[in-house]
């Protein structure tokens, strides 16, 4: 469960930036986790819960993108997408497949009133 | 998935091949949830709501500590390995034995200890005459570059010395946290199954090395070391696995000589990206 110690992370983000805005609470937090990433999302979102209790963000909607996974294949030399980490190229069936997409993690934006 | 409030109508879980774990939420989006699908829309449309962008990297805090420590081992010659595995799969031990080996070697030794709880395996290591700091993450699955930066500090290591971090034993949290060690070592035992680095791909994309213990049980297993061979090469391209036995001490020689032979000053980022 290193969605807990994400969650926490990600608070900490939300907090330090909420020290330069003037705002009342968080009502929204826009996630980004690369299919690719090793972040459960619903693990995540389970966290945030917790986490996001009694703070300035209590409450808010986690909206979470999912970006998929790409990668470039050393066998065809041809970019394909990435299912999984270790999975064939879609052209060539063979591999292996370098992941270039697919493994952000980032909070995007937050929506404040 | 609904954008607005991003509950996927089909949890990532999957039983199987093809069969999906339910998300635990539903669907409902309640009285004042209005059902907007537009990730960039939001609920600005209400004209009270603002839009902070943040663009911000989660584990960005990680990795720059973990980039001071990795500077600061590099400045004073420091070997760190991060030593990684299930539980039970024989870090302790090998490290244990690893230790006794490399004794002879003037430089100086020491090690990181990560459990959630107990100071069993540092006083193993302290058995060896090694000094041992034993970190114990409580709630927390994994060591990070924070925990890591306050044990180096107190361990006041010198020039030249070698430096294991034994992690606490999971294949999955610790592989996203860099440490800032100079090489990352992960370890497998023969019963674990030869498609390990399918199951877990994040730790084994990062291992800079992989040791395969308790060959001594290969007999009795139907272990194929070609099988560990074709699913690592999957995942990681050009793998270097060593077969060894930390209690028997069948190929431990190409284990020590691997450690001997690294270079302190050669910093190794965690995931190529």
């Amino acid at each position: 469960m290193h969605e807990l110690a994400l969650s926490e992370e990600i608070l900490t983000i939300l907090t330090e930036n909420s020290r330069r805005e003037r705002f009342e609470r968080i009502v929204q937090v826009t996630l980004e986790v690369g299919k690719l990433s090793g972040v459960e999302p619903e693990s995540l979102r389970f966290c945030l819960d917790l986490v996001f209790r009694g703070t300035v963000a209590d409450g808010a909607r986690v909206v979470i993108l999912e970006p998929p996974g790409e990668g470039w294949c050393f066998g065809c030399g041809a970019s394909t997408d990435l299912p999984e980490i270790g999975a064939s190229c879609l052209h060539c069936g063979g591999g292996p497949v370098d992941r270039m997409k697919g493994s952000e993690f980032r909070v995007l934006a937050m929506d404040v009133i | 998935m609904c954008m607005t409030c991003g509950c996927s109508e089909e949890g990532q879980a999957r039983i199987g091949q093809s069969r999906r774990i339910p998300s635990m939420r539903s669907h409902d989006h309640g009285k004042d949830h209005p059902h907007i699908h537009d990730p960039l829309h939001g609920l600005s449309g209400e004209g009270m709501n603002r839009r902070v962008s943040l663009e911000a990297d989660i584990l960005e805090k990680n990795n720059r500590l973990a980039g001071k420590n990795r500077e600061y081992f590099a400045a004073h010659s420091i070997l760190s390995l991060n030593l990684l595995s299930s539980p039970g799969s024989g870090k302790t031990t090998l490290l244990v034995e690893t230790i006794r080996a490399l004794m002879k070697d003037k430089a100086q030794i020491r090690v990181i200890e990560g459990d959630q709880a107990s100071e069993l395996d540092a006083d193993r290591i302290r058995d060896t005459g090694v000094r041992a700091l034993q970190i114990n993450t409580g709630k927390g699955c994994h060591l990070d570059a924070h925990m890591v930066a306050h044990a180096v500090q107190e361990l006041d290591l010198s020039p030249g010395s070698l430096l294991f971090i034994e992690n606490v034993g999971n294949l999955v949290c610790p592989a996203l946290f860099d440490l800032g060690e100079t090489f990352r070592v992960v370890l497998l035992s023969v019963t674990e199954g030869e498609d390990k680095p399918l199951k877990y791909p994040h730790m084994f994309l990062g291992a800079d090395v992989v040791l395969l213990n308790k060959i001594d049980l290969l007999p009795y297993l139907r272990f194929r070391v070609d099988r560990l061979k074709e699913s690592l090469e999957r995942v990681r391209p050009g793998s270097v696995i060593l077969p060894v036995s930390a209690q028997t001490g069948e190929g431990m020689d190409a284990w020590i000589e691997w450690v001997r032979s690294r270079e302190p000053s050669v910093p190794i980022p965690m995931i190529p990206d």
